[in-house]
């Protein structure tokens, strides 16, 4: 049945394409862990480099670029709580938590297996299932957009640790700001008083260099100057991971996996939800003795897992329909068009050596990349011992660098400021910056998803949506999702009630 | 001031900040008002929440403590000069009052070891220029230095 596909396996053990995965891999893992520079600035930068190789081996360094740059951006979020990439905001959390407790090199082994092995997986999916899979976008119209928006929206509520009330208030703040800008629909500027530098919105790019890194390069100027992140002075050098090491967190990876495959075949949701969606669905599955909120690998897991699940699946639309599953696979298709490759069906029936090359160079790139970023997770790991009093004004520099290099607007920095100093304040007061970025990367989708569902359905959104069974699910999944938050909250009211009662009988007694 | 007080101040911030979004929004065409109108109508519910929550909290009598020690105040200092940085950048150059900031920082927030802060700049100057001058040709300001 795969045997066509199987055929085209050695063509990837070119000296050329070899090549070109190693650049492209390493060029991923650096551009994705510096904050402020991303996977679609990393793979539109190899494009040039692109056109002097055939185009298969041209796609290979891109898609080796890509699948590399979304990991990469783990590093330093886990390391440093400066995620490199939207889609690695949430591992910020646990990961993070993980390197101040000393587990630094425990968190690198976790994301390290869970991003490989995710992107294989995703690659195999890609490689095996891209014609049925790429029927599953076409379900997807304004309404199941606007739902699939909310069903992200609602994973704020689970993610939230503290108050779930101040987690949905950080949530609509971030959804307000995602209107702020000449509006699309009507080119009315809403909430720009009279600034240019608004015209264009609040982009994701200094809201989450803002939120996390100059936020975290402010809080690390706080305290002892010469203490470090993790509160130690040497580091293991082991950051190999163990199968042993992965078998505590294997139905988290497998959770991760799943949500990160399914989520990549939707057009325009990607990575960034992916993770979040995996995350709450971590939190709900939370056992006694887990310690989400605290450092908790399997949080890390699932969200290393989803983020990378997503790779290969979101390129399934844009072989078999044309339809880009997010920014990156945009510009891959831009590259496709460049190298004179018209994608769709007829691509994988007059150009399969090419097609399938590709996909076996991107599966071969998620292994090389394992090899790769052990080299550099060493490299990075070592920041963790930096004194907080350089780190922190470092931070402050690259936070500010980042944004720049990746904008070339002046606005986006001082957009970058003030968002750090928000994240500063609402992570000191119990509010949270994740539901702030959560908000400005779904609300533009879920308001364009909204207003059109409005034009298409004439103002009756309820009854059109009523008639669509993929809204339906949808709808059952944000059930679901809502009800989080709740059961958790009875779970932990009865823990604490039956620990109360086992204290009163110890004191009878 | 007792917490419950800070609380309901912030709380009130909020729904005062909510009311006035609902209102600038009311002039937005082409449904352009329905997110804000909807974010903010819901955050005045859910700050409402948060003002009932004041007044009940276990902790509601305790007294706000103001640290006004150097200590528990340096990352405001690293923020000031953070906002005269990025001014700097296309004043003096990116490199140059990067430098700035990096030895500046550094002795503002406690770090007394110049030789600690010289291995910093050592490293991550060379190492910027090397990746966004050369490699990325990202064309970081200049002013009148590099």
């Amino acid at each position: 049945m795969f045997l066509e596909e199987f055929g085209f396996l050695l063509n990837i053990l070119t000296p050329n394409n070899i090549l070109a995965m190693l650049l492209g891999v390493s060029v991923g893992l650096l551009i994705g862990a510096i904050p402020g520079l991303s996977p679609p600035m990393a793979i539109a930068l190899m494009i040039p480099v692109s056109f002097e190789f055939p185009p298969a081996t041209a796609l290979i360094l891109l898609v080796s670029c890509y699948a590399a740059g979304i990991y990469g951006g783990s590093f330093s979020a886990i390391l440093l709580r400066t995620p490199g990439t939207s889609a690695s905001a949430a591992s910020a959390i646990e990961g993070y938590l993980m390197t101040s407790r000393g587990l630094a090199v425990e968190a690198i082994k976790i994301s390290t297996f869970a991003s490989v092995m995710g992107g294989i997986i995703s690659g195999l999916v890609l490689l095996f299932l891209s014609k049925p899979l790429a029927q599953v976008s076409l379900w997807f119209g304004p309404a199941e957009y606007f739902l699939t928006a909310l069903l992200g929206l609602t994973a704020i509520a689970s993610v939230t640790f503290g108050s779930v009330t101040k987690g949905l208030i950080s949530g609509l703040l971030g959804l307000l700001l995602s209107t702020v800008g000449i509006d699309q629909f009507s080119s009315f500027p809403r909430f720009t008083y009279d600034m240019v530098g608004l015209e264009s919105g609040i982009g994701i790019l200094p809201t989450i260099i803002g939120l996390f890194a100059f936020a975290q390069g402010l809080e690390l100027c706080e305290g002892k100057a010469h203490g470090t992140i993790s509160g130690l002075k040497t580091l293991s050098w082991n950051v190999w991971p163990k199968l042993s090491d992965m078998y505590r967190v294997r139905w988290s990876l497998f959770r991760g996996w799943l949500c990160g495959l399914v989520i990549g075949i939707i057009p325009a949701a990607g990575g960034s939800i992916a993770q979040w969606i995996a995350y709450a669905w971590e939190i709900r599955r939370a056992k006694p003795g887990d310690e989400f909120g605290k450092g908790e690998a399997k949080g890390l897991a699932a969200t290393e897992g989803s983020n990378n699940g997503v790779t290969g699946t979101s390129l399934i639309p844009m072989f078999v329909l044309g339809i880009p599953g997010g920014i990156s696979a945009a510009v891959i298709l831009g590259a496709l068009s460049i190298h004179g490759l018209q994608p769709g069906l007829r691509l994988f029936k007059n150009n399969p050596e090419v097609v399938y090359t590709i996909m076996w160079g991107f599966i071969a790139a998620n292994v090389m990349m394992a090899g790769l970023a052990t080299v550099m997770a060493r490299t990075f790991a070592y920041l963790t011992l930096v004194p907080r009093g350089i780190l922190g004004p470092l931070i402050i520099m690259f936070s500010v660098v980042g944004v720049y290099a990746g904008s070339n607007n002046v606005y986006d920095v001082w957009i970058t400021v003030a968002m750090g100093v928000l994240g500063y304040f609402m992570q000191k007061y119990g509010f949270s910056p994740a539901g702030v970025l959560l908000g400005v990367i779904l609300g533009p989708i879920a308001e364009d998803g909204m207003r059109n569902l409005l034009i298409i359905s004439d103002d009756a959104p309820v009854s059109f949506i009523m008639g669509r069974p993929v809204s339906l699910i949808i709808i059952a999944f944000i059930l679901v999702i809502m009800s989080f938050p709740l059961i958790r909250r009875r779970r932990e009211r009865a823990t604490r009630m039956s620990e109360g009662g086992d204290r009163t009988i110890e004191s009878i007694t | 001031m007792p917490l419950y007080a800070g609380r309901a101040v912030t709380a009130l911030s909020l729904i005062a900040i909510s009311i006035y979004i609902w209102i600038v929004a009311e002039e937005f065409p082409a449904n352009g008002h329905q997110v804000p109108h909807f974010t903010s109508g819901t955050a005045i519910l859910l700050s409402l929440v948060l003002l009932v929550n004041a007044f009940r909290g276990e902790d509601r009598f305790e007294k706000i403590k103001l640290d006004l020690s150097f200590e528990g105040n340096k990352q405001y200092l690293a923020l000031a000069l953070a906002m005269v940085y990025v001014p700097t950048i296309f004043e003096l150059g990116f490199f140059t009052s990067s430098l700035l900031l990096l030895v500046i920082g550094s002795y503002l927030v406690g770090v007394r070891s110049l030789r600690s802060i010289a291995i910093t700049v050592g490293i991550s100057m060379p190492l910027m220029y090397a990746f966004f001058e050369i490699f990325l040709q990202a064309r970081l300001p200049r002013g009148i230095l590099i």
